[in-house]
């Protein structure tokens, strides 16, 4: 090795060590640790334990009727919370990408919702829907409408844990804005002069120039939904109540792993279908996107 | 100085030195051990667990007040001595030391103190897992205010279900709740359920479909929707039973007495729960205990710092400073023996302690706790709202609580 290639290597590890040991201690070691564990009967509570074989896999995929509710739940709450979020957002990036004067205020209050703590979040819409003296129930009330169960009745628990999601659509909405300044004006300007009307100019012209930021936020949108854990978790208190309607994966499996019986290596396998199952959707995403997202060329 | 005088100081000196040195190094020589315990019992147990520190010569308590002892046993740290009780010992039943063989040999400690059926509750397979040092046992809470003032007369050994029902609907009215209710738990539907005849468990099969089970579940339903004594899930609770608008709490927790007895306007006292249709035994009966790493260097060490844990003075501080019900005998005489004027609330510590012979564990040989709470208990949530009967609740649970008993055995 000559002494140039023996510096460059001196360097390399000098400045990337450290990741790469961040990387191999916290991303390679836990992902092969929890392939080691799918495939045993690992509990934290017994230091005894054997190799099962696909026992883990198989129980999950056929017999255990709790973990199916919990991935439908999943499925259904992923498709609106990601739907209404990635609206809300291109709405409110719309609105917000003008000159007008404080609209910086604006850009701030509507991102302010993603710095506030979940557990807050969760008492908030508690307070607000409340079944029997809510702020929402009252008000509804006072127009002679009768207000409903929401987190309170299995029957549309899932409802107020979709809208109490939609508070924190401040990430996408930047994203969305920092897309939308990036088109030139001189095209909106041109197709004013031809008369195109609003509409028109958003799907002949913003859309396109947008989309491939707007994948990367329905992948972003997905991924996150799917692994929703906080808001669900404090809602429904830790168990999907009322009656496993708000039973999300990420709740049942923490609940293998981390309550009694503390079956690790079962929550384990859970969590490699869930990888297995985000990885399908990411693919699908992508393969959706080529319909839509326009190159730059 | 005088050769002499620097002798004799040289001497006072060295053997102040090996006085002050020896000390620190004869306490080092006793063991350490770890316990997790809340930040609540700090002020409590502190001083108690210092003294017994410094005059121990078998074994030192290190206390880790507010630790997490669950990721402390995932991250491989377990501490020496593990806080378990009748509901986790078949869990960990590989992680607990068998302590059999250490009463066995111990002269000091007398088991026989302790309530035969707590000691019995964390014995697994022939094996005594931990020694309890604290219980749970179903009881009858009511607000003596609320009585009072409704002019109801307050709850006796003789009540009947039929007692509940007639003092809990006087006792509601607008604003006011004749009974609390705990939704998605099973603490309370499981009494009336055993106290109709029927349990969870029959013969190691689920048996809710049973004529006996049903009658329990219609009756949980009913003081919502036929009484209307109870708040249902989407009823203002009012605070539930600390909210001091609710009469009576059926079953409830004696880990909720600190909560209660800080609301100084809450006047509050406990009787053993009225009779069922056919039992007036059915109160669930839980405890933790404490009980001995497997993973420990020092078993013996352990053990010790456990038999102090558990003996006749740290409980009657327990009970003096926590109000955690203790579970040695001898301790509930001595809380017996004050009389009954002069006891703090709740002052019928006579209901609390019998409740033992009428109390019933939980079964532990099964997982229990996710059964009951992922299959069982949706199931009767709806039942609740109302979309189910409780007959219906009784077939589904049952068939569901077997199918997935039978994958997890």
């Amino acid at each position: 090795m000559s002494v140039r290639n023996r510096k460059d290597t001196r360097n390399f590890f000098a400045f990337a060590g450290i990741s790469i040991v961040g990387f191999l201690g916290f991303y390679i070691y836990p992902i092969t640790r929890t392939v080691y564990l799918s495939f045993t009967n690992t509990s934290i509570m017994d230091p005894i334990h054997d190799m099962i074989g696909w026992k883990n896999f198989k129980r999950a995929i056929v017999y255990d009727d709790v973990f199916h509710l919990a991935l439908k739940n999943t499925f259904r709450y992923a498709i609106f919370v990601a739907a209404l979020k990635l609206f809300l957002a291109l709405i409110a990036a719309i609105l917000l990408n003008n000159n007008l004067k404080g609209i910086g205020i604006f850009r701030t209050i509507f991102f302010l919702p993603f710095i506030i703590p979940t557990f807050a979040v969760s008492y908030v819409f508690r307070f607000f829907f409340h079944p029997a003296n809510g702020l929402v129930n009252e008000t509804l009330g006072k127009f002679g409408v009768h207000g409903i169960g929401w987190y309170a009745d299995s029957r549309t628990a899932m409802l107020t844990l979709v809208i109490s999601s939609l508070w924190g659509f401040g990430v996408p909405m930047l994203i969305f804005l920092a897309a939308l300044q990036q088109v030139p004006k001189e095209l909106y300007e041109v197709a004013n002069l031809d008369g195109a009307s609003r509409w028109l100019q958003f799907r002949v012209i913003t859309f396109p120039a947008i989309s491939a930021v707007f994948l990367f936020n329905v992948v972003l949108a997905t991924v996150d939904s799917l692994k929703s854990f906080d808001l669900a978790f404090l809602m429904g208190r830790g168990e999907g109540y009322p009656a496993n309607s708000t039973l999300l994966y990420s709740v049942y499996l923490f609940n293998q792993a981390f309550r009694n019986p503390w079956n690790l290596g079962y929550a384990s396998a859970l969590a490699l279908i869930f990888f297995a199952i985000l990885l399908s959707l990411t693919a699908i995403n992508f393969r959706l996107g080529k319909l839509y997202v326009k190159s730059e060329n | 100085m005088k050769k002499s005088n620097k002798w004799l100081v040289g001497s006072v000196a060295f053997a102040m030195a090996a006085v002050v040195l020896q000390a620190p190094l004869a306490h080092a020589a006793v063991p350490t051990v770890t316990v997790v315990m809340p930040t609540q019992w700090k002020a409590a147990f502190e001083p108690e667990i210092d003294a017994f520190n410094k005059t121990s010569t078998t074994v030192n308590i290190e206390v880790n007040w507010g630790g997490a002892q669950d990721q402390l046993i995932a991250a491989n740290k377990s501490p020496d001595i593990i806080n378990t009780g009748d509901l986790f010992v078949a869990a960990q039943k590989n992680l607990l030391v068998d302590l059999t063989p250490y009463i066995a040999k111990d002269k000091t400690i007398n088991v026989k103190d302790f309530y035969p059926a707590l000691l019995n509750a964390v014995k697994f397979q022939g094996r005594q897992l931990a020694l309890p040092y604290r219980f749970n046992v179903g009881l009858l809470y009511y607000n003596k205010t609320l009585f009072d003032a409704a002019n109801v007369a307050l709850p006796t050994t003789k009540w009947t279900q039929k007692d509940l029902i007639a003092a809990g609907q006087k006792l509601t009215k607008a604003s006011q709740w004749g009974i609390a209710s705990t939704p998605g738990w099973w603490g309370e539907w499981l009494i009336h359920v055993r106290q109709a005849g029927g349990d969870w468990l029959t013969d190691g099969a689920v048996a809710l479909d049973s004529p006996e089970a049903v009658a329990g579940l219609t009756f949980f339903r009913d003081k919502v929707t036929k009484y209307k004594m109870s708040p249902g899930p989407t009823d203002d609770s009012l605070g539930g039973f600390s909210g001091g608008k609710t009469a009576m709490e059926y079953g409830g927790h004696t880990g909720n007495w600190p909560s209660y007895n800080a609301v100084s306007s809450l006047k509050w006292d406990i009787q053993v729960l009225p009779r069922g249709p056919k039992t007036s035994k059915g109160a669930e009966l839980a405890l933790e205990a404490w009980g001995v790493s497997a993973k420990t260097a020092n078993k013996a060490a352990a053990y010790e710092a456990v038999k102090f844990l558990t003996s006749v003075k740290f409980l009657t501080t327990q009970w003096n400073e926590l109000r955690l019900p203790p579970t040695r005998q001898s301790v509930a005489n001595a809380a017996l023996a004050v009389p009954f004027a002069k006891r703090q609330s709740p002052q019928n510590l006579e209901a609390l302690f019998g409740g033992i012979a009428t109390g019933m564990t939980l079964p532990r040989t099964i997982p229990f706790i996710k059964v009951t709470q992922e299959v069982v208990q949706p199931l009767i949530d709806k039942m609740l709202e109302g979309t189910l009967t409780p007959t219906q609740v009784g077939d589904q649970a049952t068939a569901a609580a077997n199918k997935a008993l039978a994958i997890l055995q």
